[in-house]
C-alpha cells in the first residue's frame, strides 16, 4: 500500500482499569457500521481478547467469544454480524480465504496479527495497538486510515 | 440411479434428489440463513421427503465454485464427507454452469453472474442448450467483463440474483443487447447440478479424497507478482 507523503494520524488513550477498557470497547461498538474493519495488535496478555469480548458484547453478540487462533475466523451474530479473525497461522501463506466477502459484506471485522495479511486488508481501516503499562493499565494507540475512521476516532475521543 | 445434488456456492441454497432421470424432491431457497445452519437439515429433509435413505444414494453432485468462499467450502465439505463415508462417487460441477443451466432453453449467449464484491464478479459465458463454453469461469471487474461482452455484438442473457447489483451498468454498456431471465430462473437449482453431472463419466470413489473447491481466483500476492513480472517484461 502506498500512503505517499500523507501523514498518519494517531490518537492515544490511557485506560486505568478493566472497566475503562470495556467502556471504551462498548462506545466503539455503538459507532460501528457494516464493513468496518479494525486491526488489533498487542503482546500476549495485553488484553486483545478482553477488548474483543467487550466489543462483541457492544455489538449485541450473546454467544461466548473465544480465540479464533485455530479456526482463523469465527463469525457471530449481533446487531451486525461480527467476524473475529486471528491470522497468526497464515504467516508465510498467500492463501486467499475469501477476504472480500469477509471485509465487504454486512459484518464488522476485528483482525488480530493483521500485518500478516497486510495486502489483503481494506486500505481504509482502524488500527488499534494495545500496550501494557501496569497490572490493569493500558495504553491504546489508534491509527485511523481513511476519512470514515478519522471521524470515528474524533467521536471516540470526545 | 439415485443422485443427491448440493448447491450452496452463494447465498441461495438448493438440495435435490434425482432418481432415474426424474426430480423426486428439491429445495430451492434464498433466505437469510447461513448454510452452516441450513444445509444439513435441508439434505435430511429432501431425503426424507423423497423416501430415500443415504445408503441408497448412488452418486453425489456438488456445485464446486466459484462463488462465496464460505458457501463453496460448506457445500464441498458436506459432499465430500457424505461421499467418503457412504463410499459413493462425487462429481463437481461449476456453480456458474449450474446456474446458466436455468437458461439452457435460450439459443444464444448466457452469462451467469455472482457478486464478488468491490465491483468484481465471478462469471462465464456459455452458449445455447448444450452450454458450450465461450468464456471460461473466471474472476473479473464488471467493466472488464462488459468490455469482452460488447465485442460479441450479440444479445447476452444474464442469469442470477446478483445481476441486480450490476444491471444498471450492464444496460449502460450493452444497451439492447442486455437481456435478463425471468426472476423465477434466477436461483440455482441442485437438480440442474445433477443433470450436468449425469453427462460426465463417474469418477472413482478414491477420487473423493482429492476433491477440491474451484475458487477461480488467485491470491492478491500472486496477482501482484504476476503484474510485476509483466511490467518487468515490458521494460
Amino acid at each position: 500500500m502506498e500512503l505517499g507523503e500523507e501523514k498518519e494520524m494517531m490518537y492515544e488513550k490511557i485506560m486505568n482499569s478493566l472497566d475503562d477498557t470495556e467502556n471504551f470497547a462498548l462506545k466503539l461498538a455503538s459507532l460501528l457500521e457494516a464493513q468496518d474493519t479494525i486491526t488489533l495488535e498487542g503482546d500476549l496478555g495485553a488484553g486483545k481478547t478482553t477488548f474483543t469480548k467487550a466489543l462483541a458484547k457492544g455489538l449485541g453478540v450473546t454467544r461466548t467469544v473465544n480465540s479464533p487462533t485455530f479456526t482463523i475466523v469465527k463469525q457471530y451474530e449481533g446487531r451486525l454480524p461480527f467476524n473475529h479473525l486471528d491470522v497468526y497461522r497464515l504467516a508465510e501463506s498467500d492463501e486467499d480465504l475469501g477476504w472480500d466477502e469477509l471485509f465487504y459484506g454486512d459484518a464488522v471485522s476485528v483482525i488480530e496479527w493483521a500485518h500478516l495479511i497486510e495486502q489483503d486488508l481494506p486500505q481504509e481501516r482502524l488500527g488499534i495497538e494495545i500496550y501494557r503499562i501496569g497490572e490493569n493499565q493500558r495504553r491504546f494507540v489508534l491509527t485511523p486510515l481513511g476519512k470514515r475512521y478519522e471521524a470515528l476516532c474524533e467521536e471516540l475521543m470526545k | 440411479m439415485i443422485w443427491l445434488g448440493i448447491e450452496t456456492a452463494n447465498a441461495p441454497l438448493s438440495i435435490a434428489v434425482i432418481k432415474d432421470g426424474k426430480v423426486i424432491a428439491e429445495i430451492v431457497q434464498n433466505i437469510k440463513l447461513t448454510h452452516s445452519a441450513g444445509a444439513m437439515p435441508a439434505i435430511e429433509e429432501v431425503l426424507a421427503n423423497a423416501g430415500i435413505k443415504p445408503s441408497e444414494l448412488d452418486a453425489i453432485a456438488v456445485s464446486e465454485g466459484p462463488g462465496s468462499y464460505t458457501g463453496v467450502r460448506i457445500g464441498v465439505t458436506l459432499a465430500k464427507t457424505l461421499a467418503w463415508t457412504l463410499k459413493k462417487p462425487l462429481v463437481g460441477i461449476s456453480s456458474l454452469k449450474s446456474l446458466a443451466a436455468n437458461a439452457a432453453l435460450y439459443d444464444g449467449l448466457i452469462c451467469p453472474i455472482f457478486d464478488a464484491r468491490r465491483g468484481n464478479v465471478y462469471t462465464a459465458v456459455y452458449k445455447g442448450c448444450e452450454l458450450e463454453t465461450i468464456i471460461e469461469d473466471y474472476h473479473d471487474h464488471i467493466d472488464g467483463l462488459l468490455e469482452r461482452l460488447q465485442a460479441f455484438e450479440a444479445p447476452v442473457l444474464f442469469v442470477g440474483v446478483d445481476v441486480d447489483v450490476f444491471w444498471h451498468k450492464i444496460v449502460e454498456v450493452l444497451g439492447d443487447y442486455a437481456q435478463r431471465t425471468p426472476f423465477s430462473n434466477d436461483l440455482p437449482r441442485a437438480s440442474e447440478t445433477v443433470r450436468l453431472a449425469t453427462k460426465l463419466e463417474l469418477p472413482s470413489v478414491d477420487a473423493v479424497h482429492h476433491f477440491v473447491p474451484q475458487y477461480k481466483r488467485i491470491a492478491e500476492a500472486e496477482a501482484n507478482w504476476l503484474k510485476e513480472q509483466k511490467e518487468k517484461a515490458h521494460e
